[in-house]
């Protein structure tokens, strides 16, 4: 493919991957409609996924791209970056963000990248300061902590531990990594599905008023407890 | 004039978008406000049907959206109420013939001649669905008390929310009262509380809901229905004005049984 300053376009099995590395957004932008729209015939139909590297990404932003490329009759179904902001709200509009087989050079990197981060994962954590709705996903290697409740819909994975303030009634898997001292905690237990590590919970049937509760494997068997602050959990 | 956009969607389907929009926009129209309602389910059109306007389309918004007709050509004039307006859907096309910056531009053509835009958003969460919120000033969620109906209410909710259009508004449709105090089935308050967006109506279950849809009489056009005073309701809520909510108590449906009953044992 022809390539450009600000935008480079290569095939990959899932359609056409769009690197937009450098330059202002709007500049990168504007050069990629002009892109498209020049090569109406080769685009047309097209299912794109554009990597924008570090640059974080307002919903209006991702939202306006998407739909000026489907007036040309382009789809973009995944946006790429290493920014979280603008990770999150690709996510949230329905978009992936990433590639299903990482096969090539750099993904490979980003593969040990996060090998090194697990490591690490006792001392970073995500804050997701709203209600997860249906459909929505947290995932991260690091701990979650959700300000919040979880819907039922809603999926949690995380390599560490998960701490829900507000009811958990989605699904939460903690210790996705293999970790199985990890701990889920929430306001209020009701999930679909617990896991820690690769141990599933059974389910649990709860009526009436609930109490903060705790959930983690001791002696590789799975425990719900009320939360009590002595036991320095 | 600039009119408000009332987009009325679900997720789900089956659990009565187009009756209330059909509802709303007969309650609107009744008013006195100028009312066009869109059509956005394109391929499955069935507004038409349940506004009894089928034999009378000529032009629709796809040929609007591909310039064969002007917007005033497609409108089709509800021989009812004055001032009430159906584009609709065309039937041989799907959702692709149409995209949210084409829905944009049919809206705000029409921003300025009328008071009210209401459209029907088809089920899912596709493309369809992203043409009819686009537009939208206003978004409504219908759905059911029932926990699959929820669950994809909250899945639209929480898309809503991420094209930043939000907060979206709630209506829950076909609610039993008898049902809901039994335990069988969720009570409003149930689902008000999992969604946690402002309600803005109660519909109750009701046979003549069906039987309406199948005449294209729209409920809300019977002075006597309970069921049309309740989207009558959420109509002046849209307005802006404050109105109770209706008492879905037993007692009225006790005697509506009752009444059913003997209609049973008469026949």
């Amino acid at each position: 493919m022809e390539n450009s300053s600000l935008v480079q376009i290569k095939g990959i099995r899932e359609g056409l991957l769009i690197s937009a590395e450098n330059g202002t957004w709007d500049d990168r932008k504007a050069e990629l409609l002009i892109m498209v729209k020049e090569k109406e015939s080769f685009f047309k139909g097209a299912r794109v996924c554009l990597d924008v590297y570090e640059t974080p990404l307002r919903v209006k932003q991702i939202t306006q791209l998407r739909d000026q490329l489907l007036d040309l009759d382009v789809t973009l179904w995944a946006i790429l970056s290493t920014a979280e902001t603008t990770l999150n709200n690709a996510r949230a509009l329905g978009l992936e963000t990433s590639l299903p087989v990482k096969k090539d050079s750099k993904e490979g990197k980003e593969n040990k990248d996060s090998n090194d981060r697990v490591e690490n994962a006792a001392e970073k954590a995500v804050l997701v300061n709203k209600t997860l709705r249906a459909g929505y996903k947290v995932e991260s290697l690091d701990h979650v902590i959700i300000f919040g409740d979880v819907n039922p819909g809603a999926e949690i994975v995380s390599a560490g531990n998960i701490i829900v303030w507000g009811k958990l009634k989605g699904s939460a898997i903690a210790g996705a990594e293999g970790n199985k001292k990890a701990v889920i905690c929430a306001m209020e237990l009701r999930p679909t599905q617990l896991r820690i590590g690769d141990r599933v919970f059974p389910p649990q049937q709860k009526k009436g008023k609930t109490f903060p509760e705790v959930a983690y494997i001791e002696n590789d068997d799975c425990k719900i407890e009320l939360w009590n602050k002595e036991k320095g959990r | 004039m600039a009119a408000t956009v009332v987009t009325i969607t679900s997720g789900k389907g089956g659990v009565g978008k187009t009756t209330t929009t059909a509802n709303l926009a007969v309650a609107l129209a009744e008013d006195g406000f100028k009312v066009v309602c869109i059509d956005g389910d394109i391929g499955l059109r069935n507004l038409d049907v349940v506004l009894g306007l089928e034999n009378r389309i000529v032009y629709d918004l796809v040929d609007i959206v591909e310039n064969r007709c002007r917007i005033r050509q497609a409108m089709i004039r509800d021989k009812r109420l004055e001032e009430l307006y159906l584009i609709p859907a065309a039937q041989t096309r799907d959702k692709s013939a149409v995209s949210p910056s084409d829905m944009i531009r049919v809206c705000d053509e029409l921003r300025n001649e009328v008071d009210y835009i209401i459209i029907d958003s088809p089920a899912g969460i596709e493309r369809g669905f992203r043409n009819t919120i686009a537009p939208a000033d206003v978004i409504l969620v219908v759905t059911n008390p029932e926990v699959s109906a929820v669950r994809d209410a909250d899945r639209i909710i929480g898309l809503v929310e991420a094209e930043e259009k939000g907060p979206a508004k709630l209506i829950i449709n076909r609610v039993n009262p008898g049902l809901t105090k039994r335990g069988d089935m969720l009570t409003p308050e149930d689902v008000v509380e999992l969604l946690a967006i402002e309600l803005i109506g109660v519909i109750p279950d009701d046979e003549n809901v069906v039987i309406s849809t199948n005449r294209g009489q729209p409920v809300a056009l019977d002075p006597k229905s309970k069921t049309g005073q309740a989207f009558k309701n959420i109509a002046k809520r849209i307005q802006g004005q404050t109105v109770p909510f209706l008492q879905l108590d037993d007692k009225g449906d006790f005697l509506s049984r009752m009444a059913g009953l003997f209609k049973q044992g008469g026949d």
